[in-house]
């Protein structure tokens, strides 16, 4: 199997530099002349400027799910080098105040969005003056779930049933029948966290399975469905219970070093949070740590999976 | 801003342009979005305070300039009423592909490998285009993707496992005689 991988890299790595049939004093040229036009645009928006303003927000409140499943993905994922994020980020915040044009504000969020939506996350806490209100998306045979966190202000009582918050799950992929969304908290019924198209977790119920059972339900490959599993099927473990506190001991020699995922350690953690366990401690892990998660003491589960704010 | 483009040019643009043909294979195309990409980047370099740097920049840009790209392909389809799901994309737009001039002399198991990359998703293909046919560290591609190195490894796992099986199926259906093509 080794030497297939081999074969397929050694002839990606063939594949030949393309050049491109661009001249570069010509394509200059372009870009000046685009930009001018921008320029140009733009004197002419300034008249628009207070309804475009109405505009940005409404693009900002929709977007601001995007960005918080990216900053959430940073608390669960990545605590060092998040200058390059904050960079990309903040600056599409900060081109929401108004203080530049409508059009890189626009884009701006529009860039947010994309790259959220190649993220997958989990929220470790509840931000101060909100709370979670959780809805459940089932496939047709309802035999996996995906939960979802809508993260809105405390003080909010409108009825999330809107056709508002079914736009917001359809710009996500999520929701493709209305029959199939269901509100209610089903973070504590035990379940297996896999991932679903590699960018939401999903969960598999496992009502009458062990933790062990659960967790190892997490190496099963599903090539017929979008399901992936987050841990290597040549990966063995074995689990202990002390009270609240889940210990996952990996047998030494098979969790190698590119077998550790952030999405391997959120999936554990949610599936042991659904069994009732607050925190989980990793053994005989060949590394420290992996993003944020440090792996010399207990981890704490997080509060729920594919998080979304909504302003 | 000449001197500004001159630096971007002599840096990053042959790697931009590698990058961008290989995830939408076309080369016209390719020299539209290079081109919205130099666009963005003066647009908003007055933004750019230095602290990822520039070429990790560059490539963030680039990403979300090709999947702007793809995303409006999907708009386009769903307002056709075709359904049609996101990790579908990168073949859909290269249906009516040619290959480039410098394929034409390569052998057919590189032609091969080179049809499979769209039968990855777009976010494995993309870690496959930068650290196989690019040749960027993990550290970089993460850096470039804005992914954490363990999403990198992920998918680039997968990307390479289902190449791989890909791969060996069409060889022993006998390459691209069965109609691949």
């Amino acid at each position: 199997m080794a030497s297939d991988d081999r074969e397929v890299k050694e002839l990606l790595g063939r594949l030949p530099t393309v050049e491109d049939g661009l001249d570069k004093k010509e394509l200059f040229e372009q870009i000046s002349i685009a930009l001018s036009e921008d320029e140009q645009s733009m004197k002419k928006k300034k008249r628009l400027l207070p309804i475009l303003s109405v505009a940005g927000i409404f693009i900002l409140i929709f977007s601001i799910p995007f960005l918080l499943n990216t900053n959430h993905g940073k608390m669960s994922m990545e605590t060092q080098d998040s200058a390059n994020d904050a960079q990309i980020y903040s600056g599409a915040i900060e081109s929401s105040d108004g203080t530049n044009n409508e059009s890189d504000q626009v884009e701006s969020m529009d860039e947010n969005l994309i790259m959220d939506n190649s993220q997958i996350g989990v929220i470790k806490q509840v931000p101060s003056g909100r709370k979670i209100v959780h809805f459940n998306i089932f496939n047709h045979s309802r035999d996996y779930v995906i939960p979802v966190a809508l993260i809105v202000p405390e003080a909010e009582d409108r009825d999330y049933h809107s056709e508002q918050m079914k736009e917001i799950l359809y710009s996500y992929d999520l929701l493709q029948d209305e029959d199939y969304i269901q509100e209610k908290d089903l973070t504590d019924q035990k379940a297996s966290f896999m991932l679903y198209k590699e960018k939401y977790y999903v969960s598999l119920p496992q009502d009458s399975k062990t933790i062990y059972d659960a967790l190892r339900m997490l190496q099963q490959i599903n090539p017929e469905t979008y399901l992936e599993n987050t841990i290597n099927p040549s990966v063995d473990f074995k689990v202990t219970e002390e009270g609240e506190l889940l210990i996952v001991q990996f047998e030494i020699g098979t969790l190698k070093v590119e077998d550790i995922t952030t999405q391997m350690i959120d999936s554990i953690l949610l599936t042991a949070k659904s069994y009732g366990f607050s925190k989980v401690q990793f053994e005989h892990i060949p590394v420290e740590e992996i993003g944020c998660y440090q792996f010399n003491s207990p981890i704490e589960v997080p509060v729920a999976a594919n998080p979304i704010l909504l302003q | 801003m000449k001197a500004l483009f001159n630096n971007f040019y002599e840096k990053y643009h042959h790697d931009l342009y590698n990058f961008v043909y290989y995830m939408v294979k076309n080369k016209n195309l390719a020299e539209d979005l290079v081109q919205e990409i130099y666009i963005r980047i003066f647009r908003s370099y007055g933004s750019f305070r230095g602290e990822a740097s520039e070429k990790t920049w560059a490539f963030s840009i680039a990403r979300n300039v090709i999947y702007d790209y793809f995303r409006k392909e999907k708009r386009k389809r769903n307002y056709a009423n075709q359904t049609v799901d996101w990790d579908e994309m990168a073949s859909i737009v290269t249906i009516d592909q040619k290959l480039p001039d410098e394929l034409l002399i390569e052998d057919e198991d590189i032609q091969l490998i080179y049809r499979l990359l769209d039968e990855c998703s777009l976010n494995q293909k993309q870690v496959i285009v930068l650290r196989y046919i690019q040749g960027f560290t993990l550290k970089e591609t993460s850096e470039m993707l804005d992914m954490s190195i363990g999403n990198v490894k992920t998918l680039q796992h997968r990307g390479i496992n289902k190449l791989k099986k890909l791969y060996e199926d069409k060889k022993r259906k006998g390459g691209m005689k069965d109609g691949f093509r």
